[in-house]
């Protein structure tokens, strides 16, 4: 039975994950230039790779910005999420409108959602930021150039994060859901207050719901690429760049426009690059769950 | 702890059993690309023999999308090849601007691909056939000249220099340009008018003259957008500094010609510019700079020939459409024969097994014809004599002067010109921060790379 | 502590939504009106879009939304002369057949998983979890390299066969989370009955686990329509492609020619799909994500 039930799925993981990931691995460890170049070519460069690399500064800012977007951006969700499933949840005409609208976002592809942020929302003269400031008298905020160096990679976390906050909001409105009323009562005939019953009560209960979420959120910055890509214009620019964008250079190359011709690659670099994000991958998953609270409680 | 050593432990066993195999299939695959070249030897030698009686299927992956002119020229070469050859057929994949991702593994994997396009030379030098044969033979609808001869000399001078750069013989051709492109300013000749400047500016002291006459008669000089912007200060650098410095510049961040007066004056050229600059350059997203000259709302933008197409709809067909070569700079190394211009390559798969037949298709992609029915169709033809179409009617001049052409960065990259160099150059355009500061920062940074 | 019904769930009284003090009630009100702001946001967004792609590029850029009336001609070039709806019936064809090959083969697998104790059940757990956290971009070449040497390239199935490949980590550690939660008594009172192993499995549990694996279908539906990278390099030739691929080859097209109409009305034809099963289906999407948080 255990062979029926489990060989499909164990023979698709070794293909699709296991075989990819030693190659990618052993790949590392050499130099060639091209991902399609026959082995016969590579060429053993042992750790040079991984020294290369460390001692890249576009590498080491690629790698400021991811931590910079799973702190910021996953402190920015978080809170918002948090906030906004209290809020429905403890009850709001048409709650399910709201909430599907929120999650709304989700559902669309990203090369749409980038492109209308960047062609609509930020743009300079009528986008709906400045339309909005405006309308609100706020003209400092209206005047904010969005899409200029100095602003592209907090625009970026903005709309990254817009877009990722449904996701989250239904876990935790669904888990506070789970949470049973006689406890609430209990609290509130002792007199605890809202913040308290919601610090003592609630974020305990669905602590297990939270640490899904910020596992899938770590694995999500660490696999960062499509917004940092569709979102900056100018190859390897240094204020969007993350490391697997850097790596998708290293091995596909970089067009700098439709018809420009890619520039030059490093395929033992790139998979370098994807062997030291597996382990990020693996330290940030046992950070993870050494942080998180072990006791479980029974709802 | 215990379980993640195990897993350690696993992995480098697996990882030692893949090398193993990865090996023999490394030399399976060499032995099918060796029997490759043979079919391919004998190919054009039976092909030699049997004179124009060509056969088989031509396969093509191309960059470009359905639609688009360049598409609709190739589709018309192919319909023309085929009507001659009644036994060839010619199978074109529109797979668009991302087919350099997956022709490469396709190619590895066997799939049969004749001709390839959009690659560099660099990228894996010994895909490309020599085609210097079918580059000699005469050019199809204009006999009297060598397929060579009949495209524009700068087209074939730009694929010499990519091949150089690979390591490839220059004197041979191992494919050829289509689709040219030059750089230059594109200006609208009624804002021009508007402002009272009857000539355009051939040196930067006339251009930095015509951005203040614009400027007091209310216009926006020059606009741009974050993809392009870079094309203004590194021609500026490239013509002062020369071919070789440009070189020097690339390879290093810390070679002592970033501490050189042309680099600051660089610098301060730009932040002189910057006042000349639209406002909304800052911002702007490719493609909001685009449309804002479309509009009519900026009067120059530094950009390749390909730009009319890029705002064909907004501009709309009476646009007053204007161009000139980057103007000449006091003191410079280079002059206005100094141009970034190029095409897209085109080449014939040395593991192809119908050589021939490829060859030929390519002949007869850039006939006279098919090119001339390209330009109608508003794409930019390769061969000498035929009329650009009408927005791009100023660029031929430009691109005829060309005597030594450059890619469209001016070959200036690198990481540290990427990260630090373009953008502080964005910045002090868009006059968010000084010369001076910027030389500073470029000072500072250059450590680290 | 207690166990509480399923039903008893449903029926939140008052207790809970009862707000004790004026600071937290002041809080709710503010959290009621942003989430208003939020939503009104959303609305405008997505509303621009479509109209976008009613309007001609001149008047886009010029933010004279459909100054000009409805024009159509965006939607009819997009269809026209870029056939997206051939793709988007290739695009219904991967995403079904990929969306129903994961549960038949994820299901079991994650159901033994959680339900049975056997030698390295705790690794294959780990490494499937691990696996959730690989960038996709890493597997891709020496996959290509892998199915090529096995001529599977430029067919049909071979897309959907790496996507139910990759598909197994999320799908199954989802599942696992679900089924932690179905009685074990179930499955066995079926194997006294009589009923072997597998029809035990999908007469009795997977009635149970059915609101887990909607959710799950629902959340890779979405996942493998708006998939981009896999579909590009696994699809091949342009026949078979998909609508996420189609719409960024579309883009670069509509961007070299400067026809932002279209691709406005290309992104449309893109999301229309995804938007009404979210509309249609929301119920279950809630309901499935309220049985997921179950887990733990």
């Amino acid at each position: 039975m255990y062979i029926a039930f489990l060989s499909p799925v164990v023979i698709a993981f070794l293909f699709a994950y296991l075989y990819p990931v030693l190659r990618t691995v052993q790949m590392s460890f050499f130099k060639l230039s091209d991902v399609s170049a026959s082995r016969d070519t590579w060429e053993f460069v042992g750790l040079y790779n991984y020294v290369d690399l460390f001692s890249r500064q576009l590498f080491r800012v690629s790698f400021k910005n991811m931590a910079l977007i799973f702190l910021a951006g996953g402190a920015l969700v978080f809170v918002i999420s948090m906030f906004f499933a209290w809020v429905l949840h403890k009850g709001m005409f048409m709650g399910s409108l709201w909430r599907n609208l929120i999650y709304l976002p989700t559902v669309i592809t990203p090369v749409a959602l980038i492109t209308v942020w960047t062609q609509y929302v930020y743009n300079n003269r009528f986008g709906l930021l400045r339309t909005v400031f405006n309308a609100l008298g706020l003209e400092s905020l209206a005047e904010i150039p969005w899409t200029s160096t100095q602003y592209s990679f907090w625009a970026m976390l903005i709309a990254f994060s817009f877009c990722s906050i449904g996701g989250n909001l239904l876990v935790y409105m669904a888990a506070m859901k789970k949470i049973p009323d006689d406890l609430y009562e209990a609290a509130f005939i002792d007199g605890a207050t809202e913040g308290k019953t919601f610090f003592r009560i609630t974020l305990p209960l669905i602590a297990d719901n939270i640490k899904t979420q910020v596992t899938f959120w770590t694995i999500g910055c660490i696999g960062f690429f499509l917004w940092s890509r569709v979102f900056s214009v100018v190859p390897s620019d240094p204020t969007t760049i993350t490391p697997a964008s850097y790596m998708y250079d290293q091995i596909f190359g970089s067009a700098a426009n439709a018809n420009a011709v890619t520039a030059g690659t490093n395929v033992g670099m790139g998979a370098a690059i994807g062997v030291v994000l597996c382990i990020a991958t693996v330290i940030a998953i046992a950070v993870i769950n050494l942080v998180f609270p072990k006791e479980k409680y029974e709802i | 702890m215990k379980k993640m050593l195990a897993l350690c432990l696993a992995l480098t066993m697996a990882l030692g059993t893949l090398a193993g195999c990865s090996g023999a299939a490394g030399s399976s695959s060499s032995a099918a690309a060796a029997s490759g070249s043979a079919a391919a030897d004998s190919a054009s030698q039976s092909g030699e023999t049997a004179g124009k009686a060509l056969s088989g299927k031509v396969v093509y992956w191309s960059m470009y999308n359905e639609g688009e002119p360049e598409a609709m020229a190739i589709q018309k070469a192919a319909d023309m090849f085929m009507e001659d050859y009644p036994d060839c057929e010619v199978e074109i994949q529109w797979t668009g601007r991302s087919n350099q991702d997956i022709v490469g593994p396709a190619l590895e994997g066997g799939e049969q691909i004749d001709i390839l396009d959009n690659f560099s030379y660099e990228v894996s030098s010994d895909r490309y056939l020599d085609i210097t044969d079918m580059m000699e033979s005469p050019a199809l609808g204009q006999e009297d000249m060598t397929v060579a001869e009949s495209l524009l000399p700068v087209l074939n001078q730009y694929n010499a220099q990519s091949q150089a750069k690979a390591g490839l013989d220059e004197d041979k051709y191992y494919g050829l340009q289509i689709a040219p492109w030059v750089v230059g300013f594109f200006y609208n000749k009624d804002l021009f008018e508007q402002a009272g400047i009857t000539e355009t500016p051939t040196t930067w002291d006339e251009l930095l003259d015509a951005c203040q006459k614009l400027k007091d008669a209310g216009i926006n000089a020059i606009t741009c957008d974050d993809a392009y912007m870079t094309m203004i200060p590194n021609n500026y650098l490239a013509r002062m500094v020369g071919v070789d410095t440009v070189a020097a510049l690339s390879a290093s961040a810390s070679d002592p010609a970033w501490q050189s007066d042309e680099v600051k004056q660089t610098f301060e050229a730009m932040e002189e510019l910057s006042q000349y600059m639209s406002p909304q350059t800052a911002t702007n997203k490719y493609p909001a700079g685009q449309q804002e000259f479309a509009l009519g709302e900026a009067a120059m933008y530094l950009n390749a020939s390909w730009m009319p197409s890029e705002v064909a709809d907004t501009a709309g067909d009476d646009f007053p459409w204007g161009f000139f070569a980057y103007p000449d700079i006091e003191g410079a190394v280079l002059d206005s024969t100094f141009v970034p211009a190029g095409g897209v390559p085109l080449a014939v798969y040395s593991g192809s097994p119908n050589p021939e037949a490829a060859k030929e298709f390519l002949r007869y992609v850039v006939s006279k014809e098919v090119q001339d029915y390209l330009a109608e169709q508003g794409g930019a033809p390769a061969t000498v004599g035929s009329q650009w179409p009408d927005a791009r009617a100023e660029c031929t001049e430009v691109i005829n002067a060309a005597t030594q052409v450059t890619s469209s960065n001016c070959d200036l990259k690198s990481d540290f010109v990427d990260a630090v160099f373009t953008i502080e150059m964005n910045k002090v355009l868009t006059q968010q921060t000084t010369a001076e500061q910027a030389l500073e920062t470029l000072d500072s940074e250059a450590a680290k790379y | 502590m207690k166990q509480y019904p399923k039903f008893c769930l449903r029926q939140k009284s008052g207790s809970a939504l009862r707000m004790s003090g004026a600071l937290s009630r002041a809080v709710h009100v503010l959290g009621k009106v942003l989430i208003v702001c939020w939503c009104a946001f959303t609305v405008a967004f997505i509303a621009w879009v479509v109209l976008a792609s009613f309007t001609p590029t001149r008047d886009i850029f010029q933010n004279n939304l459909l100054s000009g009336g409805l024009d159509m001609k965006g939607y009819t070039t997009v269809m026209e002369r870029y056939h997206i709806m051939d793709y988007f019936f290739n695009s219904v064809f991967y995403t079904v057949c990929a969306c129903a090959g994961l549960i038949f083969f994820c299901a079991p697998a994650a159901f033994v998983m959680t339900k049975f104790v056997f030698r390295g059940r705790q690794v294959f757990q780990t490494l499937f979890s691990v696996a959730l956290g690989l960038p996709s971009v890493m597997l891709l070449a020496p996959l290509y390299t892998m199915l090529v040497k096995m001529d599977l390239h430029n067919f049909r199935g071979t897309l959907i066969l790496v996507y139910l490949c990759t598909g197994i980590a999320a799908t199954t550690v989802y599942l696992m989370g679900f089924f932690a939660t179905v009685p074990m008594t179930v499955f066995e009172s079926g194997l006294i009955d009589g009923c072997s192993h597998i029809t035990s499995f999908y007469r009795l549990i997977i009635p149970l686990a059915k609101p887990g694996i909607v959710t799950i279908t629902i959340f890779n539906f979405i996942g493998y329509w708006n998939e981009y990278i896999w579909a590009l390099v696994f699809s091949g030739k342009q026949a078979n492609r998909t609508l996420a691929v189609a719409l960024q080859t579309l883009v670069t097209s509509m961007q070299t020619t400067g026809n932002y109409q279209g691709l406005f009305a290309g992104v449309v034809i893109v999301f229309i799909p995804t938007v009404i099963i979210y509309v249609l289906l929301s119920k279950q999407i809630m309901s499935g994500a309220t049985a997921g948080a179950v887990k733990g």
